[in-house]
């Protein structure tokens, strides 16, 4: 799945692995210290959002010289999300680091339409459909200000907070197929065509993580990132859908401390 | 005494199907004297009427008399087809013939179900005694009938037939149906023209006012690469409207299937501003779903011909509008045709459109047991009164005599003292029919109501100028809720008939050497009065009969001449009783048809789809109302 991240994803991936720690990374701290004070980190977590993105779109069309209208319903699905993190302290227990969050899944829209009938004015033909497999691809980038709470040497609470750079691709019903025959009084939903837009848009995010490190420098941890924004996507015929990203992630994965 | 009457109409009257006048000034006719002094209709006519009210014996007799009449080649087996109603039930047509040649308007229609006769409906003409070799050619024909038309007509289209006549003669006759869409019967002997028939299917009217349509309609149109025609695809028979652009010879070339590309009704943008092709070409669009979803009845002829209507200016077709049929359109088809009221409304209203594509049905419902369709034809039908007031005087019947101008005067024909009587049931059942699914068509698309584009039982309520030059205010031309509620004509002399015994007969002339002629004094039961014209023997006037009965079974109410009240089947079982007249009419009814005739096929139909059902009881009733 890792395979359908951009090239300037990964990019910033590498980056926020490999550069901040070592142009940041702090100096080797004692035992005690490692106790008391925060200390740079990766971590890196496979989880799934806790509550999927729903929205709703409604668009009218022509059709017999009337105006036909549909309405979309996009039921987002819980899916895997890949999470990688890093972070470097900077004064206390404050840190700074960023995320980077990658999820891609499919959803399926329920339709409905109100289609104009050929010969009559305001003798509208409904059919309901869904359509699925739309594919959803989400990508942020957290910048972020982490606290860091030791709960014993080994056990830590951070709560981290701060801005967040979302780029979504959401596959959107552009028009709604239906067969339809003579004296064309019903339709019969056939299929959807879609489009694929895409937007970049800033938002917030907020959450904790406890880690619990078995060795010096290796753990494990559990994070719940409360993620926010809302991307406008053009349709084809060039008006604008707002749709919310982010949401609220849970997952868990690998901590490595140096 | 001579009294100056109104002259003759002679035939071609807007909004007519004149099956009509027998002309005068042509070479002498010579007839047969014909005692026909105790005869009501043809002596020679058989009317055959076996239904499920017949007894045993009578199917017996009639089956026994069929068999004859097979077996000796008078009567021969012409077409044969399913029921589109009811499974299993097969229809027959057979043509009477006489020595091998047709015998006009004779026929018989006979369906059968499981081996088993289940009715027997038609007429049958006796005592033929007629030499069947021609003395004149067909060529010879068109020549004579060039000379007394004075004009030059087209490739002819003749058969030779024996045509029974008023007279209670036979003749044998040329059927020919030349360029003016006349057909014409001339003695094959003699070369007298006997009998004329406009084949085309008119609705008139006169009147004067206000008319008003502006809704917004729906039009199935093609797209050329660079306009809009009015051509419906989507529909599963093409539907088609052309345009005269104000030209007579168009006209004319399109009746006689030669169109052009330009014929027909464009638009650039495909926002149509011409309300006379919105109106024609949407309503012709409804009154084919209308025949196609409630009676499974594809087109005009039931098996998905192209539709074409085109739409007349006021100097083309002025306050009228008529169906012709085969041969003619652009098909040979048929097609109907819109004019344009003399205060400039389009003739195209819902009801006025689906009248018309009725008269289509109606012809290519009867072709199917009987080649010439239902037959319009003006007969004998009864006596009248021994005299008439005229002037406030009361004048015997071998006293009046009818002034034609130019000389012309000639006694009206009476026998024992009494007006000898003619009428046009066959045309008045053919007016009937489209009435009533004029008014059917509309309630299938309006809203129930008064009023512009309200459904009711109104005929041509939507150009109310029709109504004030009849009744002197606006409104309908006719009505089927209570048609005693309007005139006939602007005389406003005689009421339009509610019951068979007020049907509209028509006084007959002795216009010498045995030719008989129509005159325009009608006797409605209870008076004798001149009217404006003959409308073909009352075709349309005659037709509030059938159309009132059809209300009262849908409606109910009381007949105002017979007293009689009838339940109605009620308005939700309306498709009910359209279904009955639609198989009376497409699946039974034969060419030649009596009133009675046609009542008895309309209570057949009933018995056939909703025996003993509130459907069947109201029909019943209704007819029973209306004197049948």
């Amino acid at each position: 799945m890792l395979t359908f991240m951009q090239s300037s994803c990964r990019h910033l991936l590498i980056t926020a692995l490999f550069i901040y720690p070592i142009v940041l990374s702090p100096p080797h701290l004692s035992a005690q210290e490692v106790a008391s004070s925060p200390q740079s980190f990766i971590s890196i977590n496979i989880g799934s959002q806790l509550l999927a993105n729903t929205f709703a779109d409604n668009d009218s069309f022509e059709l017999f010289v009337e105006e036909g209208r549909f309405s979309s319903n996009y039921q987002g699905q819980r899916d895997i999300s890949f999470d990688v993190g890093v972070g470097i302290p900077v004064w206390s227990n404050l840190s700074l680091g960023s995320a980077l969050t990658y999820i891609n899944h499919n959803s399926l829209a329920t339709i409905s339409a109100e289609l104009p009938h050929p010969f009559f004015f305001d003798k509208y033909r409904s059919i309901d459909g869904i359509a699925k497999d739309l594919e959803r691809r989400e990508i942020a980038v957290h910048i972020q200000a982490l606290w860091t709470i030791p709960l014993s040497p080994t056990i830590s609470l951070t709560v981290f907070g701060g801005p967040s750079f979302f780029n979504l691709r959401q596959e959107l019903v552009n028009t709604v197929n239906f067969t339809e025959a003579y004296p064309f009084d019903t339709a019969d939903f056939s299929g959807v065509s879609t489009v694929h837009p895409s937007d970049s848009t800033i938002g917030f995010h907020g959450g904790f993580d406890l880690a619990a490190y078995f060795t010096e420098h290796l753990g494990l941890g559990g994070m719940i990132r409360l993620s926010k924004g809302t991307a406008d996507l053009a349709r084809a015929n060039e008006s604008v859908i707002s749709v919310p990203v982010g949401g609220m992630h849970a997952s868990g994965g690998l901590r490595i401390r140096f | 005494m001579i009294t100056e009457l109104i002259a003759l109409e002679v035939v071609m009257s807007s909004y007519d199907r004149p099956a009509s006048v027998i002309i005068s000034m042509l070479p002498v006719l010579i007839f047969c004297a014909v005692d026909i002094a105790h005869t009501q209709t043809h002596p020679g006519l058989i009317t055959v009427s076996v239904n499920a009210e017949s007894s045993p014996s009578e199917f017996e007799n009639m089956e026994t008399l069929l068999e004859r009449k097979s077996t000796d080649g008078t009567l021969v087996l012409r077409s044969r087809h399913g029921d589109n109603q009811i499974p299993g039930r097969q229809h027959q047509g057979f043509t009477q013939r006489y020595n091998g040649i047709p015998v006009y308007g004779a026929g018989i229609s006979k369906q059968i179900e499981s081996g088993r006769t289940v009715s027997i409906f038609g007429g049958l003409y006796t005592d033929i005694a007629v030499d069947p070799n021609p003395q004149l050619s067909s060529s010879d024909v068109q020549t004579l009938l060039e000379d007394i038309k004075e004009q030059t007509f087209g490739p002819a289209q003749d058969e030779l037939v024996i045509l029974p006549t008023l007279m209670g003669s036979y003749r044998l006759s040329y059927k020919t149906t030349s360029t003016d869409a006349i057909t014409y019967f001339v003695d094959a002997n003699t070369g007298d023209l006997l009998f004329e028939l406009d084949e085309r299917h008119h609705q008139s009217a006169v009147g004067s006012g206000e008319g008003a349509q502006g809704n917004l309609k729906k039009l199935s149109v093609s797209q050329t690469s660079d306009e809009f025609e009015a051509r419906d695809l989507l529909r599963p028979s093409e539907i088609l409207t052309l345009t005269t652009a104000g030209g007579g010879s168009t006209l004319s070339r399109m009746i006689y299937g030669d169109l052009l590309p330009t014929d027909t009704a464009r638009d650039t943008d495909n926002v149509w501003t011409d309300s006379a092709v919105v109106d024609a070409h949407v309503h012709m669009g409804w009154s084919y779903d209308y025949f196609s979803q409630q009676h499974a009845w594809n087109g005009l002829n039931g098996q998905g011909a192209s539709l074409y209507g085109a739409t007349a200016g006021q100097n083309v077709l002025p306050s009228n509008a008529f169906f012709i049929g085969p041969p003619f359109g652009p098909d040979g088809l048929g097609m109907v045709v819109f004019g344009t009221s003399f205060a400039g409304n389009p003739m195209s209203t819902l009801d006025i459109v689906a009248h018309e594509l009725m008269h289509g049905v109606t012809e290519f419902g009867v072709r199917r047991r009987s080649p010439y369709g239902l037959s319009s034809f003006i007969e004998l039908d009864g006596y009248g009164p021994t005299g008439m007031n005229i002037n406030g005087e009361w004048t015997p019947c071998e006293s009046v005599s009818i002034n034609f101008g130019g000389g012309q005067i000639y006694p009206a024909y009476c026998v024992d003292g009494k007006f000898v009587l003619a009428s046009n049931a066959g045309g008045a059942t053919h007016e009937a029919l489209s009435d009533i699914f004029g008014t059917a068509v509309e309630f299938a698309f309006h809203d129930r109501g008064h009023g512009l584009l309200k459904a009711d039982y109104d005929l041509g309520e939507d150009i109310p100028e029709f109504g004030t030059a009849i009744q002197g205010t606006p409104g309908p031309l006719r009505t089927l809720r209570n048609p005693r509620d309007l005139f006939v004509d602007s005389t406003r002399t005689i009421r339009y008939p509610d019951h068979y015994d007020r049907r509209l007969r028509f006084m007959i002339v002795e216009c010498g050497d045995g030719c008989l002629a129509l005159t325009r004094t009608a006797y409605d039961g209870e008076q004798m009065v001149s009217l404006v014209s003959t409308d073909s023997a009352g075709v349309h006037w005659n037709a509030s009969i059938f159309g009132h009965v059809f209300y009262l079974a849908v409606e109910g109410g009381t007949n105002v001449t017979s007293s009689l009240t009838v339940d109605g089947a009620g308005a939700d079982k309306r498709k009910n009783v359209e279904k009955v007249f639609f198989r009376a009419v497409t699946e039974i009814m034969p060419g030649h048809v009596s009133m009675p005739l046609v009542a008895a096929v309309i209570r057949q139909a009933a018995i056939d789809l909703y025996p003993n059902s509130d459907t069947h009881l109201s029909i019943e009733s209704a007819l029973q109302a209306a004197g049948f």
